[in-house]
């Protein structure tokens, strides 16, 4: 991804933090939903932790050939 | 309201009536615009009976058979909300299956949905096992019918799985009926369940791709042609999906199961390189949450699962479609092959991107509207629930609404390039599927209006689309950052497939080692006795043969043969002899009689 890309998400997320400082549940499921900045850590640090337990967990997995579907 | 005050056709009668005729269509009349009818009938028919219900439950068909009555359609609510999406999917997949030149698939896939559409109405559990199986047949017909050796091998292994999931089904029933005198196909009470609905739902576990149960479906969906793995995904797990909320709402256990399949499927989404198995395992995660709602089975949770059945119905049968046109332009569907495909093809982009919009959760598409119901609900019921699904709801972001459209669509370019254009007919269905789903997103209300309970549910609030747009951004950035972590690799990763395989390899030996032992002994012991005293057997019956029956046979010929000879000499032709004969044969019969005690 280019880095104007990068600013671009950058921004974004940015503003979306920012609001969440003014934007917070009136009925929260639990509390730490409450606490501004929890859903951007969810959705970060989530996402590296599936990422990695995907990669690291399933990557060594057997692979098995020769049954791929590519046809139409 | 009274049966006979509402007009019914059966649906599933015109696609299976479309299923009988197709094979038979080939050369001799236009059979493609009558795979269009049998949807158009459903369609009518779904939104005839909304009109018509008022809410209420009817029966529409019934037939008395060995001393049973049998409910052959029955209708409410909870039905036709799947009805309605079932309908409006198989018009859009029989739109996009139009480039198909011979009627053979087109033929299955009817075989498939009339199956399915059975399974809706059916109100008695007989009922629902005949349309189960033809679901089955019919979904199996359609993994062959793309006629390559992997579709083979993985139709097979589907319809073996399957075979298992109805014999479950069929035994349940069967003890059910002993148990209970009831065939009826009515909800279980929450609680320890007997064995016969434990078998019940096993049987639906099976159809639903409840982990560990699940490998079936990321094995063969891939291996169907574009139009067969359209069918494929939208109707086999929103039967079961159907058929648990119907008898199993408010088992709890079901939450558990719906949460480790949303969470296992999701991470081996995240990781598949076909793009059509990656897609296969994010229904088998999405599917998850709606177990999960049906577990939680309050009326919310239920409406929600309901509507996140409608939504996914619609969003991932666009995006197998969409996909299914990459691999019809390009001839693969292997991402680390694929990239840069946005500009040669941007209508199915534009699609695509709609449907990853709504597995997004993002506010506009369908996924917003409806799965953030069933997390409300499930959250109500129980925290680690709610946050199990709302990781399941990222990993659906990562996996299929951020890492599969940048791969295919927006990465470098890839090796593989568009060699054929896309025919109308798919864009024209993955135009409708789009629509479908920004529906949805914007209008709510007209789902929320056939869901099976009142809703009381504001899907727009300012924190929720909040709330939807920071996990998406931040998981964009966090899929950026560790995208080569989950790079594409060739091959296919090894799942419950290769345990169930182990499994049948190690029962085989079990079973087949012991018995070749015992058979080896068997055949000693038969040699050196039992061939010894065969023989023995023989010699006698030879014997007997030769000495008996001969003796006999001959003896009687023998006998007959003078018996004859004294009877041609006794007939001297003269009528003195004749009566004297027959003067003493009367007085020897008189003198019996008169002198008999």
């Amino acid at each position: 991804m280019s880095s104007k890309y990068w600013k671009i998400l950058a921004a974004i997320l940015a503003a979306l933090a920012g609001a969440n400082l003014l934007v917070l549940p009136h009925h929260p499921h639990f509390e730490a939903e409450a606490v501004p900045g929890f859903w951007a850590a969810f959705g970060l640090l989530g996402g590296l932790a599936l990422c990695v337990a995907a990669g690291a967990m399933l990557g060594p997995l057997v692979r098995i050939n020769g049954r791929e579907g590519d046809g139409r | 309201m009274a049966a006979e005050m509402v007009g019914f056709v059966h649906p599933s009668l015109a696609f299976l009536g479309l299923a009988a005729l197709l094979p038979f269509a080939r050369g001799r009349i236009n059979w493609k615009p009558l795979t269009l009818i049998p949807p158009l009938i459903a369609v009518a028919t779904a939104v005839w009976l909304s009109f018509s219900l008022e809410g209420g439950q009817v029966v529409l068909a019934k037939m008395h058979w060995l001393g049973n009555t049998l409910v052959l359609a029955r209708a409410d609510k909870l039905s036709l909300v799947f009805m309605h999406v079932f309908a409006l999917q198989s018009l859009l997949a029989a739109v996009y299956a139009l480039y198909q030149d011979t009627p053979a698939e087109p033929a299955a896939a009817a075989l498939h949905v009339g199956g399915a559409l059975g399974c809706l109405l059916a109100g008695d559990y007989l009922t629902l096992f005949v349309f189960w199986e033809l679901t089955s047949i019919g979904s199996t017909l359609l993994i062959w019918l793309r006629r390559t050796d992997a579709a083979q091998a993985a139709g097979y292994r589907y319809f073996l799985f399957h075979i298992f999931g109805g014999l479950l089904l069929l035994f349940g029933l069967i003890l059910r009926y002993k148990a209970t005198g009831s065939l009826a196909f009515e909800h279980v009470a929450p609680g320890p369940l007997a064995l016969y609905d434990m078998l019940i739902l096993a049987g639906f576990a099976v159809n639903a791709a409840v982990v560990p149960l699940h490998a079936w479906l990321s094995d063969a969906y891939p291996e169907a042609s574009a139009m067969g793995s359209v069918y494929l995904c939208a109707f086999t797990t929103k039967t079961a999906v159907y058929v648990l909320a119907r008898a199993f709402s408010g088992f709890e256990p079901l939450t558990v199961a719906g949460a480790a399949m949303v969470i296992y499927a999701g991470v081996y989404a995240l990781v598949e390189s076909d793009a059509r198995r990656s897609l296969a395992y994010q229904t088998i995660a999405q599917v998850g949450f709606m177990l999960a709602g049906i577990g939680v089975g309050t009326e919310m949770a239920l409406n929600g699962a309901c509507a996140h059945a409608f939504a996914h119905v619609a969003y991932k049968g666009l995006m197998f479609m969409a996909v299914g046109a990459v691999i019809t332009s390009t001839g693969t569907g292997r991402m680390e092959r694929l990239g840069g495909l946005a500009k040669a093809m941007p209508l199915v982009a534009a699609c695509y991107l709609a449907a990853a919009a709504s597995t997004s959760g993002l506010p506009l598409f369908g996924g917003f509207t409806t799965k953030s119901m069933t997390i409300a609900a499930a959250s109500g019921f129980n925290t680690w629930l709610g946050l199990a699904l709302e990781l399941g709801a990222l990993a659906a972001i990562l996996a299929v609404g951020v890492r599969l459209p940048w791969l295919v669509f927006f990465a470098p370019e890839g090796q593989a390039e568009p060699a054929a254009p896309v025919p109308n007919c798919m864009k024209a269905a993955m135009a409708g599927g789009a629509l479908v789903c920004l529906g949805l997103g914007v209008m709510p209300g007209a789902l929320y209006a056939i869901l099976p309970y009142k809703v009381d549910f504001q899907p727009y609030t300012a924190w929720s689309v909040l709330q939807s747009l920071m996990l998406t951004g931040f998981g964009v950035l966090a899929y950026m950052v560790a995208k080569n972590v989950v790079a594409p690799l060739p091959g296919r990763l090894a799942d419950f497939d290769m345990l169930y395989g182990a499994v049948g390899r190690v029962f085989y030996k079990l079973v087949s080692q012991p018995l070749a032992f015992v058979d080896g002994i068997w055949s000693e012991v038969y040699r050196t006795v039992g061939l010894r005293g065969l023989m023995e057997k023989a010699r006698f019956a030879a014997v007997f043969d030769r000495k008996g029956i001969d003796m006999v046979v001959d003896g009687a010929a023998y006998a007959a043969g003078h018996l004859g000879g004294v009877a041609a000499t006794a007939q001297t032709g003269r009528l003195q002899t004749y009566l004297a004969a027959s003067l003493a044969l009367a007085v020897a019969v008189f003198a019996g009689i008169w002198l008999w005690p």
